[in-house]
């Protein structure tokens, strides 16, 4: 392909073990990031999108252990990292905004002192310089009178002023890469789309790669160069967004969009083709759709394709549509 | 025909202490039997609140709410109570509204039991097989039960007495997208089978598409936009309506859009103007928007309360 990627997961697996029972969350999952692009990871709850993002941050519970693979990033492998080497990387090199935002947030602390500590962490200014810059960057995410905002705490902002608060911070750390874990869960539809005006923007700015994880399909077009599709803890497909809706190439993928509601159309609410809940699917080997796949062959119950041309740009972790170029 | 529910002049205001939050100011709608209803907007717009008086679940600080032309503030509890065959809720969260306690079976019993109607098990076999559920869920606990499942659990419940009417509270936002279309078609059938009216209220205006004759699109307490689906959703008239339209992403990369930006975000709801609440956002603004707004009727009950209705100020692309 063209350029490095800045970030490359490579046969990541996790597993939760409770009460004797192991399960495997992420399975063998590889996905790669390139500078300046806005890669989505897409999929229903318990697909293993939100995992994938905490493996990536160092930040998975105590009961979840990384059972293989590795984490590429700037040559060094992040799992191998001792705990004060992840903490150099987490924040400056790799920031990540969650759902929630105001949970996010210390409640404790005014929002332009938060975003100050930011930039004393992570920027070389002078102290007196330190707030103004707060300040500074609470504009640059577009938030209305930033002096008067900056003295506020965090339960006296809105859900989408919160939000830009921790883009503002992520802004004073600029990192290389941003991930964005359904950042606009419980905000209006109006304040979505200007957090991912938002998004765009400062990718324009700084160049920084964006891991955008979501379930909706609507963003994945509107703001995503290249998606990755999960299931249960696997990668089905990867393409740029274009493909991925005009040619899909995974089973899984064309019953996905099938149940897409969207709002400029009506749809003829076919059940018959509908997904049934992913829970199930995390005891079998090979591919864990396969059980629901209409397509299904004997194969696909043992084992997953492996895919042997990594660069191709459209990779469909299916047998019958494999390899797509 | 007479309108199955008539909701007259509804205005909600609650004192918290410092200030009043004008929730609702001045709702009027009716729902006819067999009418699939939206009531639109995004958080703080009020929705919920005027859901909850049309209930009697609040009461209304002014208004009227009648059924089957029976003012409802004047039936005792008790009355209340008995109209519930007729007049039912299905919760957002189903988490919080079944009774973690009661099995399937115990939460489909309640209502039929309390209104005297036939609680045997082969009708409650019926039941949950007609929200796709087995008969081997009857048994089971909430905990047992995935979100999906659970939510067909509330509808089956609010469904068991046949009602003319259920009020849904944005029933399909915990779920997910393969999820909602189960549910949406069963909606769609019960209402057909049933002719059962619906209230559904949501933020999710892909749903409400899918699911509703009419729609009513509110904003700071206030409808700013009716008519049916597709008009409202097709031919948008109200700035705040397009706003909110051209915002919801769109799963397709071929199809273009334009968005309308509304600056700065929805103020509380402490002081309310006379005039139209979207003012201070409206990239379209002019004088008259500071004075009381008119519904404009473009016909076919399309009636949208904006001075820019039906002119050309906005081509559609």
């Amino acid at each position: 392909m063209r350029t490095e990627p800045i970030l490359q997961i490579k046969d990541l697996s996790v597993s939760l073990t409770s009460g004797g029972n192991e399960r495997t969350i992420l399975d063998q999952l590889s996905l790669k990031i390139f500078p300046n692009e806005v890669m989505g990871i897409v999929g229903e709850s318990g697909s293993g999108k939100t995992m994938t993002a905490l493996a990536t941050m160092g930040l998975l519970p105590k009961t979840i252990k990384v059972t293989g693979g590795h984490i590429w990033y700037e040559g060094r492998d992040l799992l191998q990292l001792s705990g004060k080497d992840m903490r150099s990387v987490r924040g400056s090199k790799i920031a990540m905004i969650f759902q929630n935002p105001r949970m996010a947030l210390n409640p404790l602390m005014r929002v332009g002192d938060q975003i100050a500590r930011a930039v004393r962490l992570h920027q070389d200014l002078p102290k007196a310089e330190y707030y103004p810059m707060a300040v500074s960057l609470m504009k640059q995410v577009g938030i209305a009178d930033a002096e008067g905002r900056a003295k506020a705490y965090p339960h006296q902002l809105s859900g989408g002023m919160a939000q830009r608060v921790l883009v503002a911070i992520m802004l004073a750390c600029q990192p290389k890469v941003l991930i964005a874990d359904e950042p606009t869960t419980g905000l209006d539809v109006t304040i979505q789309a200007q957090i991912f005006e938002l998004i765009k923007e400062i990718q324009v700015q700084t160049g920084v790669a964006v891991l955008l994880i979501t379930h909706d399909l609507g963003v994945v077009s509107e703001v995503c160069d290249r998606v990755g599709v999960m299931y249960a803890g696997q990668v089905m497909e990867i393409a740029r967004v274009a493909e991925i809706f005009n040619d899909p190439g995974h089973p899984y993928t064309k019953r996905l969009l099938k149940s897409i509601l969207r709002v400029d159309q009506i749809s003829d609410l076919d059940t018959s083709q509908a997904l049934s809940p992913i829970s199930a699917a995390f005891d079998v080997l090979g591919c864990r759709f396969a059980s629901q796949c209409l397509d299904a062959c004997p194969e696909c119950l043992l084992q997953r394709p492996q895919i042997p041309d990594d660069d191709c740009e459209h990779m469909v972790f299916c047998y019958k549509y494999y390899p797509k170029k | 025909m007479d309108p199955l529910l008539k909701v007259e002049n509804l205005h909600k205001h609650f004192n918290d202490g410092h200030n009043i939050v004008h929730a609702v100011n001045g709702i009027n709608l009716e729902i006819f039997p067999g009418e699939a209803v939206g009531l639109v907007g995004e958080s703080g717009c009020g929705k919920s609140t005027t859901a909850r008086c049309i209930l009697m679940l609040e009461k209304p600080t002014q208004g009227k709410i009648f059924f089957h032309k029976q003012d409802l503030a004047e039936l005792s509890n008790r009355q209340l109570r008995g109209l519930r065959n007729f007049f039912q809720i299905v919760f957002q969260d189903p988490n919080e509204s079944l009774n973690p306690r009661f099995t399937v079976e115990k939460t489909l019993k309640e209502p039929l039991m309390l209104h005297g109607m036939n609680y045997e098990k082969e009708q409650l076999k019926k039941l949950v097989e007609r929200v796709t559920l087995e008969p081997e869920h009857l048994p089971r606990y909430p905990h047992q039960l995935s979100g999906g499942q659970k939510q067909r659990v509330g509808i089956a419940r609010a469904i068991a007495t046949s009602p003319e009417f259920v009020v849904l509270d944005e029933p399909t936002s915990s779920l997910d997208m393969s999820l909602r279309i189960h549910v949406l078609a069963l909606l769609r059938q019960l209402q057909k089978e049933m002719n059962m009216a619906y209230l559904f209220i949501s933020h999710d205006l892909s749903t409400v598409r899918n699911l509703c004759d009419r729609v009513l699109v509110m904003y700071l307490g206030r409808v700013i936009e009716m008519g049916t689906s597709k008009d409202v959703f097709d031919n948008p008239q109200h700035v705040y309506t397009r706003a909110l339209l051209s915002a919801i992403p769109i799963p397709d990369p071929s199809v273009k859009r334009q968005r309308i930006f509304l600056k700065g975000e929805t103020p509380g709801s402490y002081q309310i103007s006379p005039g139209c609440g979207l003012a201070t956002r409206c990239p379209f603004f002019r004088k008259e928007c500071l004075l009381p707004v008119p519904y404009i009727d473009l016909g076919e009950g399309h009636k949208v309360a904006c001075v820019l209705a039906g002119t050309d100020v906005f081509s559609i692309n």
